[in-house]
């Protein structure tokens, strides 16, 4: 083949869009709409994934003029399979490949961050369940505020040890799909998941959770069956103000969980590499279900998600600043 | 707060907390109710049954406490019919406590500070006496490692001990603050509410204890 026929032949390839096989898609810029999800298996994505979806419909409590719609007729079922699972006390079936789902929502009239369209995977993801992906990795969006759930007891002792090799990994793999850490700086939430369990977390963070009050929102929603609450509360509404003051908790937060991590050698060095990379770095704590207690596929105590929201409040705003 | 002690059948002490009403100092101990399995006729408690429970939560002697095991010395993983089963043996004026009188104790005693337990607690029988004592160690060094700052409730493992069951509204409700390492919960002492387990009559949970409270009185 001459050279005229093989530009001829790129050209082609390179026209034929998003499912190229060889060129990775297009990315948009502006505001992203993918949130990507990185996690070890038996991490809690899902149900992570699950508790966001399903505190996703009940900010309609705190916000009047927001709605949350599913995109496409698959994420309408799954959401409505989640509603059934949380209400049942069910929990994700374990395995990196149980619940492959890509959940995309418009989210309408949120407060500070209007109209968004949210499409996030759960999947194995392309770092630490690379042999499982297929060609998940080159529909990655880099690009993206991205979270990194990590649960620091299955992790276990050795492993919690590296944790800063395996934030390299999650680097690496970035940097090989073109994505250089000082032109592209990469937005990541680094997640603590199943915090209550935690054996050490310090008392102002588990007292964080406990007072989460989105949860106590929820708590007071009045249902069309059952009667209500003997004693209804105040409905939170988290307008300007008060949504500015849980965002300016979320920062406190974010920073006493630095201040802890770094009591610690492998903490300090994730800091510092992260650092290295020019990484825009935020964390954040999570219970997706409230407690570990578990008796097979099922919680033997209700799902009480806590915080669950933090880690998306803090993509769109890493998103937002990216965009000014 | 002038402190006030009635004891149990068994001699364990229990802390009044408001005027005809006294609450177990601690969660019951497996030495409570070996007590009670070796005095009641009751084909439910029979040796597979406690194997069972121990399995869930296994037995430590009081010589062996430690901040990494205190919670070994409590029985837990009972289900509620079998701790009211308890009560009754106890006698008159025992029982579980409600949800609210769980969380009034709570707020009574979480706003009280620590006692010196050699001095209130001196008159104790030797093996009980130890019990309490060195629990009293280990479960105050578990709290400073974590943090915690310690009432006279937290004393009492409020905090840092067991989900309790309790009387919630005609439904089997548990209140208190397990120890992380025993099982992750947030639940919360101090919110006054109990969390409401998905089958209580049916699986044993180990990080589920009890107390009972003693109504003077009243049967």
């Amino acid at each position: 083949m001459g050279v005229i026929e093989k530009l001829k032949d790129w050209w082609r390839q390179w026209r034929k869009g998003p499912d190229d096989p060889i060129l990775p898609p297009p990315v948009s810029l502006g505001p992203v709409p993918t949130l990507e999800v990185f996690s070890q298996a038996g991490h809690g994505k899902s149900s992570y994934l699950w508790s966001l979806l399903y505190m996703l419909r009940k900010m309609s409590l705190v916000w009047p003029d927001y709605l949350c719609t599913p995109q496409d007729e698959s994420t309408k079922e799954a959401l409505k399979g989640i509603h059934e699972s949380v209400h049942g006390a069910l929990l994700p079936a374990p395995g990196p490949t149980a619940n492959k789902h890509r959940y995309e929502l418009g989210l309408q009239s949120m407060e500070r961050w209007g109209d968004r369209k949210l499409i996030v995977w759960d999947w194995p993801d392309p770092v630490f369940a690379a042999s499982l992906d297929g060609n998940r990795s080159e529909r990655t969006n880099w690009l993206a505020p991205a979270l990194w759930l990590v649960s620091l007891q299955d992790l276990g002792e050795a492993r919690a040890e590296i944790l800063d090799m395996l934030f390299d990994d999650l680097m690496r793999t970035r940097t090989l799909q073109g994505f250089a850490a000082y032109t592209r700086p990469f937005r990541l939430v680094v997640v603590l998941t199943k915090a209550d369990a935690i054996p050490n977390l310090p008392p102002s963070l588990r007292q964080y959770l406990k007072d989460d009050p989105l949860r106590d929102a929820v708590r007071s929603e009045v249902s069309l069956l059952s009667p209500p609450p003997p004693f209804p509360s105040e409905p939170l509404r988290l307008k300007e103000e008060s949504l500015r003051n849980y965002l300016g908790r979320l920062a406190l937060v974010h920073q006493e969980i630095h201040h802890w991590l770094e009591t610690t050698l492998v903490g300090h060095m994730l800091i510092r590499r992260a650092a290295a990379y020019h990484v825009d770095l935020r964390f954040s704590i999570v219970s997706a279900t409230g407690s570990g207690l578990v008796d097979g596929q099922s919680l033997q105590l209700p799902w009480t998600p806590r915080r669950v929201l933090d880690p998306l409040f803090w993509a769109l705003e890493l998103d937002s600043v990216a965009a000014r | 707060m002038e402190i006030k002690i009635h004891k149990d059948r068994v001699g364990f002490p229990m802390l009044q907390v408001e005027p005809d009403l006294y609450l177990h100092w601690l969660p019951i101990t497996k030495i409570q109710f070996e007590y009670f399995l070796c005095d009641a006729y009751d084909r439910s408690f029979d040796l597979r049954w406690y194997e069972e429970v121990l399995r869930l939560n296994p037995r430590v002697t009081p010589a062996r406490i430690s901040p990494a095991n205190y919670w070994n010395a409590f029985l837990s993983a009972v289900l509620p019919a079998e701790a009211q089963r308890f009560a009754f043996w106890c006698g008159d004026g025992f029982r579980l406590p409600s949800g609210q009188e769980w969380a009034r104790a709570y707020r009574i005693l979480s706003a009280q500070p620590v006692l010196a337990l050699e001095k209130e607690l001196g008159d104790l029988p030797p093996r009980l006496r130890e019990l309490v004592l060195r629990t009293e160690d280990a479960a105050s060094e578990a709290a400073r490692r974590l943090g915690y700052r310690r009432s006279l409730a937290d004393q009492l493992l409020m905090r840092l001990g067991f989900l309790e069951w309790v009387d919630a509204e005609e439904r089997w409700g548990a209140m208190g603050e397990p120890f992380p390492e025993l099982c992750g919960t947030l639940a919360a002492p101090e919110s006054g509410e109990p969390v409401y387990p998905n089958r209580p009559d049916a699986v044993r949970l180990p990080c589920l204890g009890f107390r009972l409270v003693f109504v003077n009185g009243k049967s």
